[in-house]
């Protein structure tokens, strides 16, 4: 007993265990995102009027804490394995949305469950797809031809057009540079992604004429975003503007925590879930905005990582799927905000109010943790072969 | 799939990350002060919303006081001159140095005077300086009218030397059609407003002059500021004191540069706003010597006083008048309508008990501020000093109390005062966000809650009588007066000067508290040195006993006679009995010399009288005698139990004049708290004098209207009403000091009645009157006669009706009119009960 305690307690021998422990698991992962909800937590309280604590942004993260968890308690085949049933479970509900959701600013994008629980599926289609690309990718040999991405497109595509008459148009693009994503790392040959990458180009002019009038002028003025007339600054670019205000007038040092006259004077739209980081800019300035940046981007960038070391091609898959999930949310939401991207309302997981994009980033976490644990010996980087 | 692949994913999302900072980055660091610059044009405005005050109303719903929005006319004078054609052609023809007769004289004879203008030359305006000759210019193109503009006007003077009129023959129909327009306009609002038009003209020049004399003052203090080169405020604090070092100097300093031949007191009060020196004198002296002195000041002057004043011309207008203005703005330019929230009093009575209402003043301000500024420091100490814990309290209750605006009238007496809580509503607020986008929205919106109502048990038309029953029952008594009254009776008579309180015997309301003379609430400000300094007192509350000055309340005179009576009959039933022989005066036979007899009315003395005919008589030998047998500590101990030296417990609020001869409230409650005054038996102790007339109410005790009726309540009834003023909205109740009456016998309460009924209906009796007769109304009542240091004696009659099933305990008090209760106070209540007598007693008498 003591023996043993002093063989745990023994320098080398624990360093050896510890480092054991953290190479079988993304541990990294961890203080990121605590570091990520915790902004989030500090943000959506300023936003709530930096008063009482904001309880239900703490609920949901705790619901999110107790997915994550038993989501990392499944083994990877379990996920594997329920992929396909959990995929057609969310299409199913996509339905329903259409057929039974009320609706919210003339979309239907939410379920309203008796409880007073709201679920917005659209959340939940990412990570599905991401586990049922993996599935499929892995079940199959490497895609060759444009033919051999027939099975995960048609996924992709059932999902996008349920997701875009609802109409969530952020939502359903953002699961483009997924599939893309998943697509070049699943091993598809340059020309076909090439084709992959070339093809929204020459169908945008087809689709422009299939746009919502609000969304061609939200375009429109985000090409012309310097040149808004005060008219259109109230009506189509009031998010833009604003957003744009909010980040501008925080400077280096920011305004203080509560105290962003944007955020304060609820002059910012949707200020809780997709303009969510505008807050953070006024508030906390330049100089917490890009460490939060970087924060968020080493969480996906960690999960990218700790992919290329795993020779079960499914966890592979998932794991830089789990990785590109938290990047490209990044990307479009920030990018959104500070008029990089035409504005379109995407959820910053981890950080927006919003309970199902909440509890979904938790379930992509849990399943990297999941993913990463897996006990196959870490290859070393020579086990890849070359194309 | 390779570690490869996954690097350039990695360096993919990497360059978009840098993207991200570096548009951070430039929105942030590069732009921020453009962005920052934007935010600061984001404004949050907010705007109270007046509540409305609540009601005073009578307890049949008659208002007493209301908040009424009223209209006013008033004068934009900067409009006028612009826009009007007699302004146009008054200041055109000023400029050339022409007296127009004022506004009248260019509005009644402009055609006669336009020859003037239309004859002008360009060689004539030539010799105008610079700013005044393009003053003339924008008069002329104005007065020309149709196409003509400044810039033809201009071309005419460069042209050569073509007359006005000639040069723009349009000018003089077209002055001649808008002058007969205005005048036609004029007349139209003169006959809604009931007047003529030239008095509406009349009235435009006299705010025009009052602000032409501003200018030219205005004018003298910046030149004398210009010269100095110090700040106006300075000059005028130094102007103040013109004897002392500083104002000294500076007047000389100004004297030696103007060389004015003036005597230093006068220059000072023309800088200051008066003297027999007239500014206009001194400047048009200054502008000769020392023309830079005053360049352009009257100018500049006149430019914001007539864009920024708008002195009221006519004030409550009516509908008719308004319409017409508001329908047709443009036939009355520089005639504004100003729509103001008054506190209006359309009954008109009670107006002492009704109280008024105040708008803060810029000191009130200041103070307010002052003393929340000095109550947020004590309440942030953990730790306070005794002192600066009772100092906490008091403005911690002042303070927030009070929650000063400067557009919010306050309750400053009476019952305003005193129930502020209760009709003072909530201001609301509207929180606007402004941008420069022209974006406005509401960000907060706490709607007015209106203050409540409190209602009286006062009834108006009830006091509304008595007033008038008072001013005619004087009227009565002086066409008919006693051949023994001099001159100064005479002439006191004119003037009703008059309290009287009626005490509902049933539940203590108090449906008459009348006091005359009055005055009107609304034109408190404007008369104040004239109610304070009428000899007639109009400020002080009669019917309550106060005073504005000085709380004090009159002597009882024999009103207070029954209470000794009682006292003794309360001692021992017998005394009904006891005679006292009545020589016309008397001391007691071992009085100490020095002593001097105590006279009666009567000269020649009522003999050997009873109770009951002492009473009705009003024998003071009587009561003499009988108070000497039986002590001060008796009939002390029963006028202290019916309430006599305490205060009735009315809840309304008194005033004071602060040191600064302004009304400022007295305290919270009880008007004559302090007023009415009752000897303590240590202090008549041994000085059988004093006894003496204290028996007979001419010293050592004082009483309020109210408190005798209060008192002659008990007599009546054997039970003391506290008075109630106030039916409805109640606040913290006022302090009154527990009374315990004693009780009273059946067998003393029909000794009194029957020989108060006598003072009415006997021969004998001193309320006794043919002519004014009272017992049609079965009243029992006692006389008084109050002497006054240095002054005619009060008269006083109180008493209760019906003398055998009471209703009604009053107290009418008629101050210094040197006659007798029974001549004078007694025919108060005549008039009074022949009009409302039935009313009040429900039609049978």
């Amino acid at each position: 007993m003591i023996a043993e305690l002093a063989d745990l307690l023994h320098p080398p021998t624990a360093w050896r265990r510890l480092r054991r422990a953290l190479g079988s698991s993304c541990w990294e992962v961890l203080p990121l995102a605590a570091f990520v909800v915790l902004i989030g937590i500090v943000l959506q309280w300023s936003v709530a009027g930096a008063g009482p604590l904001p309880r239900g942004h703490l609920v949901r993260v705790l619901a999110a804490a107790l997915v994550a968890a038993f989501a990392a308690s499944r083994p990877p085949r379990t996920w594997s394995r329920l992929a396909p049933a959990l995929w057609v479970g969310v299409l199913v509900l996509l339905v329903l949305v259409l057929v039974v959701g009320r609706e919210v600013n003339g979309a239907r994008r939410w379920l309203f469950l008796p409880g007073g629980v709201s679920l917005q599926p659209s959340e939940f289609l990412k990570p599905v797809l991401i586990l049922l690309w993996a599935r499929g990718f892995a079940e199959r040999p490497r895609p060759r031809r444009l033919a051999d991405l027939a099975r995960p497109a048609a996924a992709l595509g059932l999902g996008f057009v349920l997701v875009l008459v609802e109409p969530d148009l952020g939502t359903a693009l953002s699961l483009l540079p997924l599939f893309l994503g998943m697509v070049w790392l699943a091993g598809a040959p340059r020309r076909v992604v090439r084709i992959l990458l070339l093809a929204p180009l020459v169908l945008a002019p087809l689709a422009w004429p299939l746009l919502h009038g609000y969304q061609r002028e939200r375009i429109q003025t985000w090409w012309q975003q310097d040149a808004l007339t005060p008219e259109q600054r109230a009506a189509e670019g009031y998010h833009l503007w604003h957003a744009k205000l909010a980040v501008g007038s925080g400077g280096w040092e920011g305004m203080g925590w509560g105290r962003g006259p944007e955020n304060r004077l609820d002059r910012l739209p949707e200020r809780t879930n997709d303009f969510v980081f505008p807050v953070l800019a006024e508030e906390g300035g330049f100089r917490v905005a890009v460490p939060f940046l970087t924060a968020y981007l080493l969480l996906g960038l960690a999960l990218l990582r700790r992919s290329a070391r795993h020779r079960d091609p499914f966890v592979r898959l998932a794991l830089a799927g789990c990785g590109l999930y938290f990047l490209v949310h990044l990307v479009v939401n920030v990018g959104v905000t500070l008029g990089v991207l035409p504005t379109t309302g995407l959820p910053l997981p981890l950080v927006s109010l919003g309970g199902s994009s909440m509890v979904a980033a938790g379930w992509v976490l849990g399943l990297a943790w999941s993913l990463a644990g897996v006990r196959a010996a870490p290859l070393s980087s020579r086990a890849f072969e070359e194309d | 799939m390779r570690e490869r692949r996954v690097r350039q994913v990695a360096l993919v999302a990497v360059g978009l990350w840098l993207v991200l900072v570096a548009r951070l980055f430039q929105l942030q660091v590069v732009e921020h002060e453009r962005w920052l610059e934007e935010a600061r044009r984001t404004r949050i405005a907010g705007h109270a919303i007046p509540f409305r005050r609540g009601r005073i109303l009578d307890r049949d719903g008659e208002v007493l006081a209301e908040d009424r929005l009223v209209h006013h006319l008033a004068l934009h004078y900067r409009s006028f001159r612009r826009d009007h054609p007699a302004g146009q052609a008054f200041e055109l023809l000023r400029l050339l140095g022409v007296d127009a007769g004022g506004i009248p004289g260019a509005f009644a004879r402009g055609e006669e005077l336009a020859p003037l203008w239309l004859g002008l030359r360009p060689v004539d305006l030539a010799a105008l300086p610079t700013r005044e000759r393009s003053d003339a210019v924008f008069y002329l193109a104005r007065l020309a009218g149709g196409s003509v503009d400044g810039a033809a006007v201009r071309a005419w003077m460069a042209s050569g030397t073509t007359r006005f009129g000639v040069a723009f023959p349009e000018a003089e129909p077209h002055f001649r059609e808008a002058l007969g327009r205005a005048r036609k306009a004029w007349a139209e609002l003169a006959a809604a407003l009931g007047t003529e038009g030239e008095a509406l003209a009349e009235l435009v020049e006299r705010e025009r002059s009052r602000m032409d004399a501003l200018v030219e003052r205005r004018a003298l203090q910046q030149a004398a500021s210009r010269v100095l080169g110090r700040p106006v405020s300075e000059i005028l604090r130094e102007a103040a004191a013109p004897a002392g070092a500083a104002g000294a100097a500076t007047l000389a300093a100004l004297e030696e540069r103007w060389r004015l031949g003036l005597p230093a007191e006068e220059l000072a009060a023309a800088l200051r706003g008066g003297g027999s020196t007239p500014p206009r004198a001194i400047l048009a002296a200054v502008e000769q010597r020392r023309p830079e002195d005053v360049r352009g000041l009257r100018r500049a002057i006149a430019y914001d006083l007539h864009r920024s004043r708008q002195p009221v011309l006519l004030r409550d207008l009516g509908f008719a008048a308004v319409d017409l203005l508001v329908q047709r703005p443009g036939d009355f330019p520089g005639l504004v309508v100003q729509a103001v929230t008054e506190r209006a009093h359309p009954s008109g009575v009670a107006p002492h008990l009704v109280g008024r209402v105040r708008v803060p003043t810029a000191e009130d301000l200041a103070r307010w501020e002052a003393e929340r500024r000095e109550y947020r420091e004590l309440a942030r100490l953990l730790v306070r000093t005794a002192e600066q814990e009772a100092r906490y309290r008091e403005l911690k209750e002042r303070v927030l109390s009070e929650a000063l605006r400067p557009d919010e009238a306050r309750g400053a007496s009476g019952i305003e005062l005193r129930y502020e809580s209760v009709l003072r509503g909530r201001r609301g607020f509207v929180e606007i966000l402004e941008t420069g986008d022209d974006e406005r929205r509401e960000l907060a919106f706490l709607p007015a809650q209106d203050g409540r109502d409190v209602v009286l048990t006062l009834d108006a038309s009830l006091t509304r009588a008595a007033e008038e029953a008072i001013a005619r029952a004087w009227a009565d008594v002086r066409a008919d007066p006693d051949p023994e009254w001099g001159p100064e009776v005479l002439a006191a008579l004119e003037r009703p000067r008059c309290g009287f309180a009626l005490l509902d015997l049933r539940d203590g309301s108090t449906p008459v508290l009348a006091t005359t003379p009055g005055y009107r609430p609304e034109d408190f400000r404007r008369d104040f040195e004239r109610l304070v300094s009428d000899p007639d007192r109009p400020l002080r509350q009669r019917a309550l006993g106060g005073n504005p000055t000085a709380v004090q309340t009159p002597y009882p005179g024999s009103t207070f006679k029954p209470f000794v009576a009682a006292a003794a009959l309360l001692r021992d039933p017998a005394a009904w009995e006891r005679t006292y022989v009545c020589t016309g005066s008397w001391a007691p036979p071992d009085a100490p010399p020095g002593v001097r007899p105590l006279q009666c009315d009567s000269r020649w003395g009522h003999g050997r009288i009873g109770m009951a005919e002492a009473l009705t008589r009003s024998c003071n030998a009587y009561f003499y005698q009988l108070a000497v047998d039986l002590g001060y500590e008796p009939f002390h101990e029963l006028a202290r139990r019916v309430g006599f030296g305490a205060a009735t417990g009315i809840e309304v609020a008194p005033w004071r004049l602060d040191e600064r001869g302004v009304p400022v409230p007295r305290d919270r409650y009880g008007l004559e708290g302090g007023a009415n005054l009752l000897f303590p038996p240590e202090r008549v102790a041994g000085d059988v004098a004093t006894l003496m007339r204290t028996a007979i109410g001419q010293v050592g005790v004082q009483a309020s209207p109210l408190a005798l009726a209060r008192a002659y309540g008990w007599l009546a009834t054997g039970r003391l009403w506290t008075p109630r003023l106030v039916a409805v909205g109640h606040g913290a109740s006022p302090p009154v000091p527990p009374l315990d009456p004693p009780p009273l016998p059946a067998a003393v309460r029909e000794h009194l009645r029957s020989a108060l009924h006598d003072v009415v209906a006997s021969p004998i009796g001193t309320a006794h009157d043919r002519r004014w007769p009272l017992e049609p109304w079965r009243v029992a009542a006692k006389t008084g006669t109050a002497q006054v240091g240095g002054g005619l004696t009060h008269a006083w009659l109180a008493g209760w009706f019906p003398d055998d099933e009471p209703r009604y305990a009053f107290a009418v008090l008629c101050e210094n009119a040197g006659v007798h209760g029974g001549q004078l106070a007694a025919v108060v209540l005549h008039h009074f009960l022949e009009t409302s007598g039935e009313e009040l007693l429900d039609g049978k008498p």
